[in-house]
């Protein structure tokens, strides 16, 4: 189920709500139906799929159990781990990457392995990552152990974070699944939250989608220059939109029902190295990395350049492979692992403190060519694709499907622009600067713009537009 | 993350926007769930089993349900025109002439205010060789044919569209195309756009804003246009004293502001504004018989506002969102057949057609004995050939839209 869908907003999410703060009155009562609802909310998708997540979610509880038991016990605690994360990867793995794996086997070595068709669990990555980092916190004590299953049920399977994040470690809430505390402040606030990131997405990230997809869907090797420009633009903003509007809308929901994740974004795009970039974009995912990947091979504290080479390739190849069994998500996550170590090796951040405007030009550079190979079907286009934003497939700079394309979206650039750099956060501060926080033209129309917001995303959610989610795929 | 005073603090504006949200989501959702219930209901189950009782397994019928139910519950939200409204009004704010639609792909605003369905690259000549090979066909059995081109919507020389939005009308080429093979075939044809010119048709009031049929002036002006098309070509004196094709015999009811049509009611009035529908209806004396199937079943008999105006369709106080362009016969049936009592000779004619065809065949019944109408969109399990093989008709006609030409399902005669 979306959260920027008829159903969930007129059926689902009323349901929920009226049954947790009307009807429910004790925490165990409630986890146990937001368990039982997170189920059908996932389920609605692809009801076969949901059985999959049970299965994750009943190993990784055993799991929990083993390792809080064996803790002391090296070995036997070593083993539990090894076969957890092997556990934990080969489902991920039958699922994910079987398919890619067997056909560049048989295309690479000349084998004739039958490749089945399996399809996707939504947000297997997702989930499958949260249960890592349960078995993971509970042996390293950064959260107590269930003893409950359904309590590690609610945490896997919780439906505001689901399907594409937050990654919500379980140190986060741990104390939240059993003593949350559920405030009209919070709930108020959450709405709010929530409002901004259906906006983010319906509003924005549907309409980036439609450019972008103009483009990249096209016949690469006549597309202008100027309408591979656009689209790899339009696609920035909506890879932002999408998944930062579903984040908000993820974290707004968790607030309203007492649950407090952190951030998933801090305006990445205003970033001034790649390195910089990586701590504001999907920021659950990158510490995920760090504390679980990262830091465990050493880090950055290595007594060789060699090893921190190393260690970043791995954890970079791996965050390529998490976002898709697809060579352009390897090269993609290679490309960064490049950039990164070429940072890190040069000292750039620090290195170049006067250059802002530069540093920034060269990060939004890099981190759309990034895109391109993302966004791509396969390496190949990834490549015409970018030889056509400079000229270099002997195509035109303009072509005629730009004005039609791009017909009224000049605003949706703007306002785009002007939303992924901290304005609000500067008109807060100048609000509380001067004290209009309660003035009531200023309440007021922050209200208006509100209520605008979601009457406006409602309308286009009501009109059935379109309204792909890109990270649903991961 | 340092909470802000403004998270800390329960404010009112966060208060107002939450009611406002939880009003919105449960009020909207229980009306929704308690006055629409059946059709949602109904929804879903044609979505699940669409063939009725077939073999699907259980599973996967509960699944196609699951999968519909989202569409289906928008398709049926209470006060589903309001969301409408707003969206299309933000389109507006936007000035957006061309707008994505889920269902059919684009809707595109010209400068005048028209909505169209876009007219997309298309190599019609294909099915224009098709209309070439019936037309073979109609010369074995000796029933003369002819080809008859509703004009487009978009006028070469009156309609303009945002600078870079003509690249989605094509109906021009599409109709030069089509007519080119038609005259290499030798296959007879009247091409509207021409007709229009010849006799100075006001362009700007022939089609309605937010539809994307043509008005029933126009369908009148098209079936006296024909009448003189058929008396001049084959010979036949149809309408003797130029009375039936003499637009001050019949009643013109003009229903003021009580149409959106299949464009409009897609965008809201806001953005496509509103249309007036006329109803038209003889004057003098009538008396038909309506028959409707391959087995011509009667069904009706009585005059023609009686029979071939459909009485909930063109309500003056239905809902503006009424299919009111079906007024006429109502729907596009498989056969329709009118036969006319009064009729001052025997011709029987039979007419190929999409919906342009609806009101003017209402309107040829007057001056023919027998009218059949067939659409191939509905006749797909009948044969057409056999249904004109028992029923003597004096001339077939071939009555399409510039829409229609490129159409994959309306060139199979079989």
């Amino acid at each position: 189920m979306l959260f920027s869908s008829a159903i969930f907003i007129f059926a689902f999410l009323p349901f929920v709500l009226f049954v947790n703060f009307v009807i429910l009155k004790s925490i165990k009562v409630k986890n146990i139906f937001l368990v039982i609802v997170s189920l059908i909310f996932y389920a609605w998708g692809e009801p076969k799929f949901v059985f999959i997540m049970i299965f994750s979610i009943l190993f990784n509880w055993l799991y929990g159990i083993l390792i809080d038991r064996y803790r002391d016990d090296k070995k036997k605690a070593y083993l539990i781990m090894f076969l957890m994360v092997a556990s934990n990867l080969a489902i991920i793995f039958v699922f994910k990457y079987l398919m890619f794996a067997l056909s560049n086997i048989n295309r690479f070595m000349g084998t004739g392995f039958i490749v089945p068709k399996i399809a996707l669990p939504i947000g297997i990555s997702f989930f499958t990552f949260q249960a890592m980092s349960y078995v993971i916190d509970v042996y390293r004590k950064n959260g107590e152990v269930q003893k409950n299953p359904l309590n590690v049920a609610l945490y896997i399977s919780f439906f505001p974070q689901l399907i594409a994040g937050p990654i919500v470690r379980y140190e986060t809430i741990a104390e939240q699944i059993k003593y949350r505390k559920e405030t009209w402040s919070d709930f108020t606030t959450g709405v709010n939250r929530f409002i901004v990131g259906m906006a983010k997405k319906v509003l924005f990230a549907n309409t980036f989608a439609l450019l972008a997809d103009k483009a990249f869907n096209s016949n690469l090797h006549s597309l202008s220059v100027v309408m591979a420009w656009l689209g790899v633009l339009s696609y920035a903003f909506q890879i932002y939109y999408d998944f930062s509007g579903y984040s908000d809308m993820g974290i707004g929901l968790g607030k309203m029902f007492g649950f407090h994740f952190n951030e998933n974004f801090d305006y990445p795009y205003i970033s001034k190295s790649i390195s910089e970039f990586w701590r504001r974009w999907h920021i659950s995912l990158g510490t995920w990395f760090k504390d679980y990947v990262y830091i465990p091979l050493g880090g950055s504290r290595v007594k060789t350049k060699s090893r921190l080479i190393f260690n970043l390739f791995v954890v970079w190849f791996l965050t390529g492979v998490w976002h898709g069994a697809n060579w352009t998500f390897i090269v993609w996550g290679l490309y960064y692992f490049i950039l990164i170590a070429i940072e890190k090796l040069m000292n750039f951040e620090k290195r170049f403190k006067n250059f802002s405007l530069l540093k920034w030009i060269y990060t939004f550079f890099a981190v759309l060519v990034g895109w391109v190979l993302f966004r791509s079907d396969n390496l190949g286009s990834a490549f015409i694709y970018l030889k056509a934003m400079f000229a270099l497939n002997g195509n035109n700079i303009t072509d005629v499907f730009i004005l039609s394309t791009f017909e009224g979206s000049s605003v949706f650039f703007i306002l785009g622009a002007i939303c992924a750099i901290p304005t609000a956060k500067y008109v807060n501060k100048l609000i509380y600067r001067y004290k209009l926080e309660n003035n009531y033209i200023y309440s007021f129309f922050y209200a208006l713009i509100f209520v605008a917001m979601y009457v406006v995303s409602l309308s286009y959610i009501v009109k059935g537009t379109y309204n792909p989610f890109i990270y649903f795929n991961f | 993350m340092k909470k802000t005073e403004n998270e800390i603090k329960l404010s009112k504006k966060n208060v107002f926007i939450t009611i406002v949200f939880l009003s919105i989501s449960f009020i909207i959702g229980a009306l929704t769930m308690t006055v629409n219930f059946k059709p949602i209901l109904k929804g879903i189950y044609r979505e699940a089993v669409p063939y009725g009782n077939d073999e699907t397994k259980l599973t996967t019928k509960i699944v196609k349900a699951i999968a519909s139910s989202n569409s289906v519950l928008s398709k049926n939200i209470f006060g589903l025109e309001h969301f409408v409204e707003i969206y299309g009004g933000t389109q507006k704010l936007l000035n957006k002439k061309i707008i994505v639609d889920s269902d059919i792909g684009h809707i595109i605003k010209d400068e005048q205010g028209f909505l169209h369905f876009p007219v997309y690259a298309y190599n019609v000549k294909p099915n224009a060789e098709k209309v070439v090979e019936m037309k073979k066909y109609f010369d074995e059995i000796d029933i003369p044919f002819s080809f008859l081109l509703a004009m487009p919507k978009d006028y070469e020389d009156y309609t303009t569209f945002k600078k870079g939005i003509e690249i989605y009308m094509n109906s021009t080429k599409y109709c030069d195309d089509f007519t080119s093979v038609l005259q290499e075939g030798n296959v007879d044809f009247m091409d509207m756009r021409k007709v229009a010119k010849e006799t100075n048709l006001d362009i700007a009031n022939t089609f309605f804003k937010t539809d994307h049929h043509w008005k029933t002036e126009t369908a009148f002006w098209a079936f006296k246009e024909i009448v003189r098309y058929i008396d001049e070509n084959y010979g036949v004196n149809l309408d003797q004293d130029n009375f039936k094709t003499d637009i001050l015999n019949y009643d013109i009811s003009v229903l003021e502001n009580s149409f959106n049509g299949s464009l409009g009611k897609r965008m809201g009035k806001l953005y496509s504004g509103i249309d007036d529908y006329s109803i038209i209806t003889p004057k003098y004396e009538t008396n038909l018989k309506l028959y409707r199937g391959f087995d011509k079943i009667l069904v009706n008999e009585g005059s023609f506002s009686d029979i071939l105006i459909d009485k909930e369709l063109s309500k003056p106080d239905a809902p503006i969102t009424t299919n009111r362009y079906a007024s006429y016969f109502g729907r596009d049936d498989d056969f329709t057949t009118v036969i006319n009592e009064n009729a001052s000779n025997d011709y029987k004619i039979l007419i190929i057609k999409d919906s342009f065809a609806l009101p003017v065949s209402a309107f040829l019944s007057t001056v023919y004995k027998e009218v059949t109408m067939v659409d191939f969109r509905a006749s797909r399990d009948q044969s057409v050939k056999e249904f004109i093989k028992n029923n003597d008709y004096d001339l077939v006609l071939m009555l399409y839209s510039s829409n229609t030409v490129s159409s994959d399902n309306m060139f199979d005669f079989k």
